[in-house]
Protein backbone atom coordinates (compact mmCIF):
# COMPACT_ATOMS: atom_id res chain seq x y z
CA UNK A 1 0.00 0.00 0.00
CA UNK A 2 1.11 3.45 -0.71
CA UNK A 3 1.16 6.46 1.32
CA UNK A 4 -1.06 8.09 -0.57
CA UNK A 5 -3.45 4.93 -0.01
CA UNK A 6 -3.22 4.90 3.35
CA UNK A 7 -4.23 8.18 3.81
CA UNK A 8 -7.19 7.92 1.96
CA UNK A 9 -7.85 4.98 4.11
CA UNK A 10 -7.66 7.10 6.96
CA UNK A 11 -10.35 9.04 5.77
CA UNK A 12 -12.66 6.14 6.51
CA UNK A 13 -10.99 4.72 9.46
CA UNK A 14 -10.81 8.27 11.35
CA UNK A 15 -14.28 9.12 11.90
CA UNK A 16 -15.99 12.21 10.30
CA UNK A 17 -12.87 12.79 9.06
CA UNK A 18 -12.58 15.73 5.92
CA UNK A 19 -8.70 16.01 5.50
CA UNK A 20 -5.47 14.34 6.51
CA UNK A 21 -2.05 14.75 6.17
CA UNK A 22 1.29 13.47 6.51
CA UNK A 23 4.20 16.17 7.11
CA UNK A 24 7.71 16.44 7.69
CA UNK A 25 8.58 17.99 11.17
CA UNK A 26 11.93 18.57 10.25
CA UNK A 27 11.75 20.15 6.87
CA UNK A 28 8.20 21.12 7.14
CA UNK A 29 6.84 20.27 3.95
CA UNK A 30 3.76 17.92 3.62
CA UNK A 31 4.95 14.87 1.87
CA UNK A 32 1.20 13.50 1.13
CA UNK A 33 -2.07 14.80 1.67
CA UNK A 34 -5.84 13.76 1.01
CA UNK A 35 -9.04 15.44 1.97
CA UNK A 36 -13.03 14.78 1.17
CA UNK A 37 -13.70 18.20 -0.70
CA UNK A 38 -10.32 19.92 -2.30
CA UNK A 39 -8.62 21.91 0.16
CA UNK A 40 -5.72 24.33 -0.84
CA UNK A 41 -1.74 23.70 -0.29
CA UNK A 42 -1.81 25.99 2.13
CA UNK A 43 -4.73 23.97 4.33
CA UNK A 44 -2.15 21.03 4.45
CA UNK A 45 1.11 23.47 5.15
CA UNK A 46 -0.93 25.32 7.62
CA UNK A 47 -1.82 22.46 9.87
CA UNK A 48 1.33 20.30 9.39
CA UNK A 49 3.19 23.32 11.02
CA UNK A 50 0.67 23.53 13.67
CA UNK A 51 0.92 19.88 14.52
CA UNK A 52 5.01 20.78 14.37
CA UNK A 53 4.65 23.10 17.26
CA UNK A 54 2.59 20.91 18.87
CA UNK A 55 4.53 17.91 18.65
CA UNK A 56 7.88 19.27 19.52
CA UNK A 57 6.51 21.31 21.99
CA UNK A 58 9.01 20.59 24.74
CA UNK A 59 6.49 21.54 27.63
CA UNK A 60 4.03 19.72 26.34
CA UNK A 61 6.07 16.59 25.66
CA UNK A 62 7.53 16.53 29.11
CA UNK A 63 3.91 16.72 30.95
CA UNK A 64 2.78 14.23 28.52
CA UNK A 65 5.60 11.66 29.43
CA UNK A 66 5.89 12.42 33.28
CA UNK A 67 1.87 12.72 34.06
CA UNK A 68 -0.73 11.53 31.21
CA UNK A 69 -0.83 10.68 27.48
CA UNK A 70 2.77 9.30 27.31
CA UNK A 71 5.64 10.01 24.65
CA UNK A 72 4.08 8.49 21.78
CA UNK A 73 0.06 9.64 22.23
CA UNK A 74 -1.89 11.59 19.80
CA UNK A 75 -2.60 15.14 20.79
CA UNK A 76 -6.38 16.03 19.82
CA UNK A 77 -8.06 19.32 19.80
CA UNK A 78 -11.27 19.69 20.10
CA UNK A 79 -11.76 23.46 18.88
CA UNK A 80 -14.86 25.67 18.54
CA UNK A 81 -14.84 24.91 14.83
CA UNK A 82 -13.38 21.62 14.06
CA UNK A 83 -11.33 18.88 15.71
CA UNK A 84 -7.61 18.21 15.47
CA UNK A 85 -5.66 15.50 15.93
CA UNK A 86 -1.68 14.94 15.59
CA UNK A 87 0.39 12.18 16.64
CA UNK A 88 3.93 11.28 15.67
CA UNK A 89 4.75 8.33 12.71
CA UNK A 90 5.49 5.18 14.26
CA UNK A 91 7.93 4.54 11.66
CA UNK A 92 9.93 8.02 11.57
CA UNK A 93 9.94 9.59 14.46
CA UNK A 94 10.12 13.37 12.86
CA UNK A 95 7.37 12.75 10.76
CA UNK A 96 3.92 13.00 12.00
CA UNK A 97 0.32 12.49 11.07
CA UNK A 98 -2.48 14.95 11.17
CA UNK A 99 -6.07 14.81 10.67
CA UNK A 100 -9.04 17.31 10.41
CA UNK A 101 -12.71 15.82 11.76
CA UNK A 102 -15.88 17.65 12.16
CA UNK A 103 -16.54 18.62 15.86
CA UNK A 104 -18.75 15.56 16.28
CA UNK A 105 -16.14 12.91 16.47
CA UNK A 106 -16.27 10.81 19.72
CA UNK A 107 -12.82 10.67 21.63
CA UNK A 108 -12.74 7.11 21.97
CA UNK A 109 -13.48 6.44 18.11
CA UNK A 110 -11.50 9.12 17.29
CA UNK A 111 -8.54 8.12 19.17
CA UNK A 112 -8.88 4.32 18.22
CA UNK A 113 -9.07 5.16 14.37
CA UNK A 114 -6.15 7.49 13.98
CA UNK A 115 -3.81 4.72 16.14
CA UNK A 116 -5.51 2.10 13.73
CA UNK A 117 -4.76 4.93 10.50
CA UNK A 118 -1.05 5.37 12.23
CA UNK A 119 -0.56 1.28 12.08
CA UNK A 120 -1.60 1.26 8.49
CA UNK A 121 0.82 4.43 7.30
CA UNK A 122 3.65 2.77 9.12
CA UNK A 123 3.12 -0.23 6.59
CA UNK A 124 2.80 1.85 3.79
CA UNK A 125 6.88 2.52 4.43
CA UNK B 1 -58.94 -18.49 16.74
CA UNK B 2 -59.60 -14.82 16.15
CA UNK B 3 -58.14 -11.97 18.80
CA UNK B 4 -59.93 -9.73 20.39
CA UNK B 5 -59.10 -6.39 18.49
CA UNK B 6 -58.59 -4.50 21.59
CA UNK B 7 -55.44 -7.02 22.65
CA UNK B 8 -53.65 -5.99 19.57
CA UNK B 9 -52.51 -2.91 20.54
CA UNK B 10 -51.58 -4.34 23.81
CA UNK B 11 -49.34 -7.38 22.56
CA UNK B 12 -47.53 -4.48 20.44
CA UNK B 13 -46.70 -2.55 23.42
CA UNK B 14 -45.06 -6.04 24.89
CA UNK B 15 -43.26 -6.61 21.60
CA UNK B 16 -41.86 -2.86 21.73
CA UNK B 17 -40.27 -2.84 25.11
CA UNK B 18 -37.16 -3.23 23.50
CA UNK B 19 -34.59 -4.62 21.59
CA UNK B 20 -33.43 -7.03 24.71
CA UNK B 21 -37.32 -8.46 24.43
CA UNK B 22 -36.86 -12.16 24.97
CA UNK B 23 -33.34 -12.28 26.60
CA UNK B 24 -35.44 -10.14 29.67
CA UNK B 25 -33.35 -6.93 29.03
CA UNK B 26 -34.95 -3.58 28.66
CA UNK B 27 -34.08 -0.22 27.35
CA UNK B 28 -32.91 2.68 29.80
CA UNK B 29 -34.62 5.66 29.02
CA UNK B 30 -32.94 8.41 27.83
CA UNK B 31 -30.47 9.16 24.91
CA UNK B 32 -27.95 11.50 26.57
CA UNK B 33 -25.79 10.72 29.45
CA UNK B 34 -27.78 12.72 31.44
CA UNK B 35 -31.06 11.35 30.47
CA UNK B 36 -29.38 8.10 31.30
CA UNK B 37 -27.55 8.60 34.48
CA UNK B 38 -31.06 10.50 35.53
CA UNK B 39 -32.77 6.94 34.81
CA UNK B 40 -30.15 4.82 36.53
CA UNK B 41 -30.29 6.82 39.57
CA UNK B 42 -34.29 6.93 39.72
CA UNK B 43 -33.34 3.27 39.30
CA UNK B 44 -31.17 3.06 42.25
CA UNK B 45 -33.76 4.82 44.67
CA UNK B 46 -36.56 2.72 43.35
CA UNK B 47 -34.88 -0.72 44.61
CA UNK B 48 -35.46 -1.99 47.79
CA UNK B 49 -35.11 -5.27 47.80
CA UNK B 50 -31.49 -6.78 46.20
CA UNK B 51 -31.11 -6.92 43.01
CA UNK B 52 -27.80 -7.07 40.31
CA UNK B 53 -27.79 -5.00 37.03
CA UNK B 54 -26.32 -5.76 34.45
CA UNK B 55 -26.42 -3.18 31.46
CA UNK B 56 -25.59 -3.79 28.09
CA UNK B 57 -24.48 -1.80 25.23
CA UNK B 58 -25.79 -3.73 22.52
CA UNK B 59 -24.85 -7.19 23.39
CA UNK B 60 -21.70 -6.01 25.10
CA UNK B 61 -22.54 -5.76 29.30
CA UNK B 62 -20.74 -3.01 29.86
CA UNK B 63 -21.32 -2.95 34.13
CA UNK B 64 -23.13 -4.44 37.21
CA UNK B 65 -24.66 -2.92 40.01
CA UNK B 66 -25.51 -4.46 43.00
CA UNK B 67 -28.17 -2.54 44.45
CA UNK B 68 -30.15 -2.77 48.03
CA UNK B 69 -32.63 -0.31 49.82
CA UNK B 70 -32.19 1.97 47.75
CA UNK B 71 -28.48 2.21 47.50
CA UNK B 72 -25.45 1.18 45.34
CA UNK B 73 -23.84 -1.25 47.00
CA UNK B 74 -20.98 -1.84 44.71
CA UNK B 75 -20.20 -1.21 40.61
CA UNK B 76 -17.78 -3.51 37.91
CA UNK B 77 -17.09 -2.25 34.97
CA UNK B 78 -16.11 -4.55 31.89
CA UNK B 79 -12.56 -5.22 31.72
CA UNK B 80 -11.64 -2.53 29.29
CA UNK B 81 -12.98 0.27 31.15
CA UNK B 82 -11.97 -0.51 34.68
CA UNK B 83 -10.13 2.12 36.57
CA UNK B 84 -8.00 1.72 39.83
CA UNK B 85 -9.77 2.34 42.74
CA UNK B 86 -9.46 5.57 44.61
CA UNK B 87 -6.19 5.59 46.69
CA UNK B 88 -7.90 7.78 49.22
CA UNK B 89 -11.52 6.11 51.81
CA UNK B 90 -12.56 9.00 51.78
CA UNK B 91 -16.54 9.73 51.45
CA UNK B 92 -15.82 12.17 48.92
CA UNK B 93 -13.35 9.75 46.69
CA UNK B 94 -15.44 6.83 46.71
CA UNK B 95 -18.42 8.50 45.40
CA UNK B 96 -16.39 9.99 42.77
CA UNK B 97 -15.50 7.11 41.39
CA UNK B 98 -18.27 5.48 41.69
CA UNK B 99 -20.06 9.14 39.86
CA UNK B 100 -17.34 8.40 37.16
CA UNK B 101 -17.99 4.75 36.97
CA UNK B 102 -21.94 5.15 36.29
CA UNK B 103 -21.27 7.91 34.18
CA UNK B 104 -19.19 5.83 32.22
CA UNK B 105 -21.71 3.70 31.31
CA UNK B 106 -24.16 6.12 30.68
CA UNK B 107 -22.38 7.61 27.95
CA UNK B 108 -21.51 4.31 26.10
CA UNK B 109 -22.73 4.74 22.38
CA UNK B 110 -26.08 2.76 21.19
CA UNK B 111 -29.08 1.96 23.30
CA UNK B 112 -28.73 1.18 26.80
CA UNK B 113 -30.46 -2.24 27.81
CA UNK B 114 -31.21 -3.76 31.40
CA UNK B 115 -30.93 -7.05 32.30
CA UNK B 116 -32.13 -7.67 36.10
CA UNK B 117 -31.40 -10.41 38.48
CA UNK B 118 -32.66 -11.55 41.78
CA UNK B 119 -30.39 -11.43 44.30
CA UNK B 120 -30.98 -13.37 47.97
CA UNK B 121 -32.60 -11.24 50.86
CA UNK B 122 -30.09 -11.57 53.11
CA UNK B 123 -27.05 -9.56 50.79
CA UNK B 124 -24.89 -8.88 53.23
CA UNK B 125 -24.36 -5.44 54.11
CA UNK B 126 -20.93 -4.79 54.36
CA UNK B 127 -20.68 -1.48 52.84
CA UNK B 128 -22.66 1.30 52.81
CA UNK B 129 -22.73 2.09 49.65
CA UNK B 130 -24.24 5.18 48.06
CA UNK B 131 -27.50 6.52 48.62
CA UNK B 132 -29.54 7.58 45.56
CA UNK B 133 -29.82 11.13 46.89
CA UNK B 134 -26.17 10.96 47.45
CA UNK B 135 -25.50 10.45 43.55
CA UNK B 136 -27.93 13.01 43.03
CA UNK B 137 -26.38 15.28 44.95
CA UNK B 138 -23.17 14.69 43.12
CA UNK B 139 -23.88 14.39 39.60
CA UNK B 140 -26.40 18.03 40.51
CA UNK B 141 -23.25 19.82 42.25
CA UNK B 142 -21.04 18.91 39.32
CA UNK B 143 -23.91 19.72 36.78
CA UNK B 144 -24.22 16.43 35.02
CA UNK B 145 -28.12 16.06 35.53
CA UNK B 146 -29.12 19.52 34.52
CA UNK B 147 -30.95 20.20 31.52
CA UNK B 148 -29.06 22.93 29.53
CA UNK B 149 -25.56 23.92 29.49
CA UNK B 150 -23.55 24.64 32.21
CA UNK B 151 -22.76 28.23 30.63
CA UNK B 152 -19.31 29.23 32.26
CA UNK B 153 -15.84 27.89 32.67
CA UNK B 154 -16.20 27.68 36.17
CA UNK B 155 -18.57 25.01 36.01
CA UNK B 156 -16.13 23.12 33.96
CA UNK B 157 -13.30 24.01 36.54
CA UNK B 158 -15.32 22.68 39.29
CA UNK B 159 -17.10 19.60 36.76
CA UNK B 160 -13.46 18.51 35.63
CA UNK B 161 -11.82 18.52 39.31
CA UNK B 162 -14.65 15.60 40.52
CA UNK B 163 -13.25 13.60 37.69
CA UNK B 164 -9.64 14.32 37.28
CA UNK B 165 -6.65 12.46 39.34
CA UNK B 166 -5.25 15.89 39.61
CA UNK B 167 -5.81 18.90 38.00
CA UNK B 168 -4.24 22.83 37.97
CA UNK B 169 -6.30 26.45 36.96
CA UNK B 170 -3.76 28.69 36.10
CA UNK B 171 -3.47 32.01 34.54
CA UNK B 172 -1.83 33.82 31.85
CA UNK B 173 1.20 34.15 33.22
CA UNK B 174 1.76 30.12 34.58
CA UNK B 175 0.42 30.97 38.04
CA UNK B 176 -1.60 28.31 39.75
CA UNK B 177 -4.64 29.69 40.72
CA UNK B 178 -6.37 26.56 41.71
CA UNK B 179 -4.96 22.79 42.85
CA UNK B 180 -6.94 19.92 43.60
CA UNK B 181 -6.79 16.11 43.69
CA UNK B 182 -3.26 13.97 44.12
CA UNK B 183 -0.86 16.52 44.88
CA UNK B 184 2.01 13.91 43.91
CA UNK B 185 -0.24 13.42 40.40
CA UNK B 186 0.01 16.92 39.43
CA UNK B 187 2.94 19.00 37.74
CA UNK B 188 4.92 21.63 39.95
CA UNK B 189 5.07 24.98 39.25
CA UNK B 190 7.58 25.26 36.58
CA UNK B 191 6.07 22.76 34.19
CA UNK B 192 2.82 24.91 34.72
CA UNK B 193 4.50 28.14 33.58
CA UNK B 194 6.58 26.65 30.69
CA UNK B 195 3.67 25.02 29.54
CA UNK B 196 1.77 28.85 29.99
CA UNK B 197 4.45 30.30 27.86
CA UNK B 198 3.82 27.41 24.79
CA UNK B 199 -0.10 28.43 25.03
CA UNK B 200 0.70 32.08 24.97
CA UNK B 201 2.31 31.30 21.70
CA UNK B 202 0.12 29.24 20.18
CA UNK B 203 -3.26 31.05 20.85
CA UNK B 204 -3.56 32.85 17.35
CA UNK B 205 -2.38 30.10 15.32
CA UNK B 206 -4.92 27.73 16.94
CA UNK B 207 -7.76 30.28 16.38
CA UNK B 208 -7.20 30.39 12.84
CA UNK B 209 -7.10 26.40 12.56
CA UNK B 210 -10.10 25.12 14.83
CA UNK B 211 -11.35 27.98 16.88
CA UNK B 212 -10.59 29.13 20.39
CA UNK B 213 -11.51 28.01 23.01
CA UNK B 214 -10.04 24.41 22.76
CA UNK B 215 -9.86 21.74 24.84
CA UNK B 216 -6.40 19.87 24.00
CA UNK B 217 -5.79 16.53 25.08
CA UNK B 218 -2.88 13.60 25.09
CA UNK B 219 -3.70 10.08 25.76
CA UNK B 220 -2.56 7.26 23.99
CA UNK B 221 -5.83 5.05 24.22
CA UNK B 222 -9.17 4.86 25.25
CA UNK B 223 -7.47 4.07 28.75
CA UNK B 224 -4.19 4.68 30.55
CA UNK B 225 -3.71 8.12 31.75
CA UNK B 226 -4.53 11.08 29.56
CA UNK B 227 -4.08 15.00 30.06
CA UNK B 228 -6.29 17.35 29.22
CA UNK B 229 -5.57 21.03 28.62
CA UNK B 230 -8.13 23.72 28.35
CA UNK B 231 -6.68 26.57 25.41
CA UNK B 232 -7.99 30.32 25.16
CA UNK B 233 -10.03 30.18 28.30
CA UNK B 234 -9.38 31.77 31.72
CA UNK B 235 -8.26 30.48 33.83
CA UNK B 236 -6.42 27.92 31.78
CA UNK B 237 -7.00 24.00 33.32
CA UNK B 238 -5.35 21.06 33.45
CA UNK B 239 -6.19 17.73 34.44
CA UNK B 240 -4.75 14.92 34.84
CA UNK B 241 -6.88 11.94 34.41
CA UNK B 242 -7.42 8.19 33.86
CA UNK B 243 -8.27 7.26 29.95
CA UNK B 244 -11.76 6.42 30.61
CA UNK B 245 -12.72 9.58 31.79
CA UNK B 246 -12.03 11.24 28.79
CA UNK B 247 -14.86 11.08 26.87
CA UNK B 248 -16.98 12.56 30.34
CA UNK B 249 -14.29 15.69 30.32
CA UNK B 250 -15.15 16.23 26.82
CA UNK B 251 -19.16 16.06 27.37
CA UNK B 252 -18.25 18.81 30.27
CA UNK B 253 -16.65 20.79 28.16
CA UNK B 254 -18.72 20.76 25.33
CA UNK B 255 -21.59 21.84 27.30
CA UNK B 256 -19.46 24.43 29.24
CA UNK B 257 -19.22 26.10 25.72
CA UNK B 258 -23.11 26.00 25.39
CA UNK B 259 -23.41 22.94 22.84
CA UNK B 260 -26.09 21.15 25.50
CA UNK B 261 -26.44 18.09 27.30
CA UNK B 262 -23.54 16.24 26.81
CA UNK B 263 -24.03 13.75 23.81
Amino acid sequence: MSLKDALVAGLETVPDCEAVCYVDMSSGLVLGSHGRSRKPQEFYDRMGAFATRVLTSAALSNLAETHGGGAEGCVVIFGARNTHVFVKSKTFNDHALCYMCATTAEPDALTIGVMENRETVANAF
Amino acid sequence: MTLDPAIVPLLSDIAGLGNGAGTGRRPIAGSSTAERLQAIVELIAGTVLPRSYVIHAGEAAVGTLTVASGRLMKIALAASDASAKPDSDTREAQISYVAQALALVAGKAGDLLLETNYLADDLAAEDVGQTATELRDFFGATNWLADGPAGEDGDYLTAAAALAVAQVAFDAEGQPVQRTGDAKAAPGDGDIHALAAELSSWQSELEELAGLPALLVVRDGPSGRAMALTVGADPAVLSILEGNAVPQVKSLWDRSQGDGAPS
